[in-house]
């Protein structure tokens, strides 16, 4: 042997020092996200990051954290050195980001870094310069707001090899920045972050910018847009008590998921991870309601600190749990249950028609109902103010101003009501004069009320406008006026989900003043009947307005019923529909009656009480709304209705509990998907068929809704899922074993999962002597009718199972692989049986019975999953909206 | 040099045909005693094994032992140019790697000559032992074939059950079962339809339909086959050739003692 056995000896300290560096710090992505975990740990609302050349000439992260003082300047880049561990079991506590006091000492022997910082307690900032050692080289005073600047020039400079790599993959290194970025902005909640780029001498451009909201749900829409938060579907799951998942998981359905699997973000405690099998579990099951897409996921797991251990990696990206199994357990539990394949959520097919724009648009637009009805009553209200207070008609001027620049909508709408011709015109012109003498009313009585009422109704207003304003930018839709703003109060609510609980509470104490005040005239004018029915009229109106605004269509219905009915209180012309519904009216007065002397006898007690009081009378003034609503409307659907309900409760929900941001988001979430109706399998039995189209298609009618079911893949469902129960593989064995040529990886993975193959009818010989790589032999293969499987459909499932989940999730895979309904089998067996499905089943073009078409419905209705054909084509679309189309040739013979 | 002439030129086309569809490729085996194949389907699950006896050949020379690759499916293509009646010599140089088939009509007015490339196939002899039979039967193969045939629109499977009274086919499936049974019967007039079963102890084995159906394609090369059947071995399945060989087929009974079925999990 030549080589000699050679002396070991320890390694110089700078070698050590320029080794374990480049471990810690291997990348852009890496350097800076020590960075800004570091500011993350100092506590800044501000983190803003600059690249020069993306980052290859130098980085720098500005916060606005608390600083390092002067005591520590010494230290600051030495290695191991930290102020957030000392104690090796301080790693179970851990809260901060960083704990290994190895970063800046890291950036210290890869680049030139400078650290400008200031407490609160210095007067000045100071610039401090790093050797390469870790070492303070120099320190002199400069001008800086408190918080640190870290900049790093010329990273990886004295590595040559990374240094080239580093050059070369620059914009890929950037891009994986970029991405890391997003995710941290995601989920740093209050932390506004920046990210520019300067390139060449071209001016900043501006990567990644937040406001630095308070709401997950914010930060989503400030980073990935509306349009991706608009395909989300928030979610919450309690695994154990001290451990919780939330966040947002891609809706179900085609067209809400992505194509690629990149927005996959994984959270343990805010800090971003990455969790493999999580992200597995999640495409896995997404499956089963989109197969074609990936899903978003952006998930926060809440967990003690003591149970995960994150000092796995360098980069800490890598994160060991102690239960594992059970969190995924429960995971797929909880996501089997809103990916569950029994109910499917189906987009409303919109029927249109050339001349039906612009009413469509009505119906499709959340708020537009509600903007009509402002515009509507936009100058009777300025009247009746300007006789009023001055300070009140300033602020309703600013908000009447705020909606007029907000939108044109409204413009567009109001020439839609024109068109709607003379029978509206005499309708809305009484409701004007309604409105005017309630508004006047109310504004009078705001007078004469004890003095510090209005007083507190003008500072919360003032409050309330300051808020709006500032959330003008953020928030297209526009703001109400005074008197709309009661009414509208829960919806503004929902748009600006990060308003302040107390300006939440305030602003429903305002509405519960209303209402009191609308229902006293009601009280004391008790003689002129005609008057205060049509204000009780206007308060349940306006509820009538508030529900619709969370629930689109129907929000516009009543709307235009009501003004009808409102009309009709008017000029008194009892209709026993009209009788019905004033004394409906009237009962509806009386709760806002009965708990006003509580909330007179007590204007200053806590926000609470009263809130708790208010949220009662809502919930009455609710529930009886929703009776004389459907009294008012026979015609109101079931589909409706049960929208409705759902939406009221949502509405419920944001009223009794406006401190929750969550739920607030939740709700919001569920205002979104009203055009989204849920449709359960047990449906299909009930839709009545109307027809066939073209020989091709089924016409069922559920309700008031029309749908078309595709009758051949509807068919090929039905067969497909009877073959898969009843076809059984055949075990034929081989005369002789053949040799299975796989790498030991893939022998480690047919070892652990040997019960699988055996289940899928594949017999594996183990010979143990036998080299690696030829350990197994095939001793039997599974055949049915004329099909043979054979060696590449056992590598075909092995390889399924290695890349299912690694090693060691044996005892998972093993149980919830064979319950679900996409356990592992070879694809061929898939593909098999549904061609022998599509075979077998009724193709397009056979003319069919109506009896044979209800079979074909009621066998959909049997199905595990009867939304696609084993091929991935849909069964069922959702066609029309028969009321729609009854009320639109009602409007065309109105006009 | 090899040199075989067989006049009888329509045997080798109908021995092409009936072992294609079961093999792609195989070595075909020349040696001073004879001409023969033994080859695994792809999936390994049946064995063919061909042999026609250098004495049957009218012209038979095999100067050493010869192993050729050959596409079956290519084979066949080139053999059904042969006329029904014609006269095939497979001629092959020493390590050359083509092989000619030449085909001459019974006039001798017409001769073709067709040249296929060879394949290397390492493949390893199989040593197929000699083993005592529980049962064997003896039958018409047009009987068989049918039997098989019918069986495999109703089922998967079969089983061939073997008692005093005669052998049994039966299958299950959707629709269905059916049961048929052949009786012993050596009075008949020409020996060829006669059902024989010789039988030490009564066998029931159950096979798939699919490859018997295969086997039967060998129907025309014999008016009798024979099955034999023992517990522990694969069933075989022989087409003698007359006075050169046999054609025979090996398949494994179907596993049993696996009492849960297996069922796709789509």
């Amino acid at each position: 042997m030549s080589a000699e056995s050679k002396i070991i000896k320890p390694i110089a300290k700078g070698i050590i020092h320029r080794i374990c560096s480049g471990q810690v710090i291997l990348d852009l992505s890496s350097a800076v996200k020590e960075l800004v975990e570091n500011s993350l740990d100092a506590g800044a609302t501000s983190i803003e990051i600059s690249l020069k050349d993306f980052g290859e000439e130098w980085f720098q992260v500005i916060d606005n954290g608390c600083g390092i003082s002067p005591n520590n300047f010494k230290v600051l880049a030495l290695k191991h050195h930290t102020s957030k561990l000392s104690e090796f079991h301080d790693l179970q506590s851990l809260t901060t980001f960083g704990f290994r006091g190895e970063a800046l000492s890291s950036l210290c022997a890869l680049g030139n870094l400078t650290v400008e910082t200031r407490t609160a307690s210095e007067e000045v900032a100071t610039l401090l310069t790093f050797n390469h050692s870790g070492a303070l080289a120099d320190e002199k005073k400069t001008a800086r707001k408190v918080g640190t600047t870290v900049t790093v020039k010329k990273l990886f400079y004295n590595l040559p090899v990374r240094s080239k790599e580093f050059k070369r993959n620059i914009r890929k290194e950037y891009g994986k920045l970029v991405s890391l970025l997003n995710a941290y902005a995601l989920i740093a909640k209050g932390v506004r972050f920046g990210c520019t780029n300067t390139t060449g001498k071209n001016a900043k451009s501006v990567v990644l910018k937040t406001q630095g909201n308070d709401s997950l749900k914010d930060n989503i829409i400030t980073v990935l847009g509306m349009n991706t938060f608009n395909c989300l579907e928030p979610m919450s799951l309690c695994i154990s008590e001290s451990c919780e998942v939330d966040g947002f998981l891609s809706k179900p359905g085609l067209g809400n998921g992505r194509n690629l699997g990149d927005r996959q973000y994984f959270f343990v405690n805010g800090r971003p991870v990455d969790m493999p099998k999580v992200g597995k579990l999640v495409n896995e099951l997404y499956r089963s309601a989109n197969s074609k897409q990936y899903p978003i996921a952006i998930l926060n797991f809440s967990v003690p600190t003591k149970v995960y251990d994150v000092n796995v990696t360098p980069d800490k990206r890598k994160i060991f749990f102690s239960e594992e199994t059970s969190l995924l357990q429960a995971m797929r539990e909880g996501l089997q249950q809103i990916y569950s394949p029994d109910n499917a959520s189906y987009a409303v097919n919109e029927f249109m028609q050339p001349d039906s724009q612009k009413k469509s648009s009505i119906v499709t637009k959340p708020s537009l109902p509600c903007e009509e009805h402002y515009t509507e009553c936009k100058t009777d209200s300025k009247d009746a103010s300007e006789s009023d207070d001055d300070d009140l008609f300033s602020e309703e001027r600013l908000i009447c101003e705020n909606i007029r620049g907000s939108t044109g909508q409204e413009f567009i709408l109001r020439a839609h009501k024109s068109l709607k011709g003379d029978t509206s015109g005499r309708q809305s012109a009484s409701a004007h004069s309604a409105w005017r003498n309630q508004a006047t009313r109310v504004s009078r009585t705001i007078d004469q009320y004890s003095s510090d009422s209005p007083r507190h109704v003008q500072s919360t207003l003032n409050n309330f406008v300051a808020v709006s304003k500032r959330k003008h930018d953020d928030i297209i839709t526009a703001l109400s006026e005074v008197p709309v703003l009661r009414n509208q109060a829960p919806h503004h609510q929902l748009k600006t989900a990060n308003t302040e609980t107390n300006d939440s509470i305030t602003r429903s104490y305002i509405h519960l003043d209303q209402i009191n005040e609308t229902s006293k005239p009601s009280q004391i004018e008790n003689s002129q009947q005609l008057n205060p029915d049509s204000i009780n009229h206007k308060s349940v109106n306006s509820l009538s307005y508030r529900d619709g605004s969370t629930d689109r269509e129907p929000g516009m219905k009543l709307y235009q019923e009501n003004t009808t009915q409102l009309a009709d209180t008017a000029t008194i012309t009892p209709s026993s529909n009209n009788l019905i519904s004033t004394s409906e009216h009237v009962l509806v007065s009386d709760s806002p009656i009965r708990s006003s002397p509580l909330r007179l006898d007590s204007p200053k007690s806590s926000g609470q009480k009263i809130f708790s009081n208010m949220q009662f009378s809502f919930q009455d003034l609710k529930s009886r709304r929703e009776k004389s609503s459907s009294l008012m409307q026979p015609r109101n659907y079931r589909y409706e209705k049960h929208n409705g309900k759902s939406h009221y409760t949502a509405a419920t929900l944001e009223l009794s509990q406006p401190e929750s941001e969550q739920q607030k988001e939740r709700n919001l979430a569920a205002a979104a998907t009203e055009l989204e109706r849920f449709f359960k399998k047990e449906d299909f039995s009930r839709m009545k068929v109307i027809g066939q189209f073209n020989l091709g298609f089924i016409i069922g009618k559920l309700d008031q809704d029309l749908f078309i079911v595709d009758q051949h893949a509807a068919d090929e469902k039905y067969n497909f899922e009877c073959l898969s129960q009843s076809t059984i593989l055949n075990q034929q064995p081989l005369l002789r074993p053949m040799k299975l040529e796989l790498s030991p990886e893939e022998e480690i993975v047919a070892s652990i999962h040997m019960d699988i193959i055996r289940k899928n009818g594949f017999t594996l010989e183990e010979d143990l002597n036998a080299p690696p790589g030829c350990r197994y032999k095939l001793k039997s293969v599974p055949y049915s009718k004329n099909t043979m499987f054979g060696i590449e459909d056992v590598k075909d499932l092995i390889s399924t199972l290695s890349d299912g989940d690694g090693h060691g999730e044996c005892s998972i895979i093993g149980s919830y692989k064979q319950d679900s309904t996409d356990s592992v089998c070879p694809p061929r067996v898939r593909a098999m049986l549904a061609s022998r499905a599509c075979r077998s089943s009724i193709m397009i073009g056979d003319a069919l019975g109506r009896n044979e078409m209800q079979k074909i419905l009621e066998h959909l209705a049997e199905l595990k999953s009867p939304w696609n054909c084993p091929h991935g084509r849909p069964t069922m679309r959702h066609l029309v909206d028969l009321t729609k189309v009854r009320k639109r040739s009602e409007l065309s013979m109105q006009m | 040099m090899l040199e075989l002439r067989l006049v009888q030129g329509s045997l080798l086309k109908k021995v092409l045909e009936s072992i294609k569809e079961l093999v792609n490729d195989a070595n075909f085996d020349c040696s001073s005693t004879g001409f023969s194949l033994q080859a695994m389907d792809s999936s390994h699950v049946a064995l063919v094994a061909l042999l026609l006896r250098s004495e049957g050949f009218e012209h038979y020379r095999c100067d050493r032992n010869l192993s050729m690759g050959m596409n079956l499916n290519n084979m066949a293509k080139m053999l059904k140019c042969a006329g029904n009646d014609d006269i095939i010599t497979i001629k092959a140089d020493d390590g050359s790697d083509t092989v000619t088939f030449m085909f001459e009509s019974p006039t001798q007015d017409k001769i073709s000559d067709f040249e296929m490339k060879l394949m290397d196939i390492d493949s390893e002899h199989l040593g197929i032992p000699e083993a005592e039979y529980h049962a064997i039967v003896r039958m018409p193969s047009a009987e068989f074939a049918r039997i098989c045939k019918d069986l495999s629109s109703i089922g998967d499977t079969v089983v061939i059950a073997v008692s005093k009274e005669g052998v049994k086919f039966s299958t299950k499936g959707d629709i269905g079962s059916a049961n048929i049974v052949c009786r012993q019967n050596t009075t008949v007039d020409k020996p060829e339809e006669a059902t024989v079963i010789e039988m030490n102890e009564p066998v029931a084995l159950q096979f798939a339909l699919r490859y018997m159906n295969s086997f039967t394609k060998a129907t025309p090369l014999s008016s009798s086959v024979t099955i034999s059947l023992s517990n522990e071995l694969p069933v075989v399945v022989e087409y003698k050739i007359a006075e050169m060989g046999y054609v025979r087929f090996y398949l494994a009974p179907k596993i049993e003692e696996d009492e849960e079925e297996t069922k796709p999990q789509a």
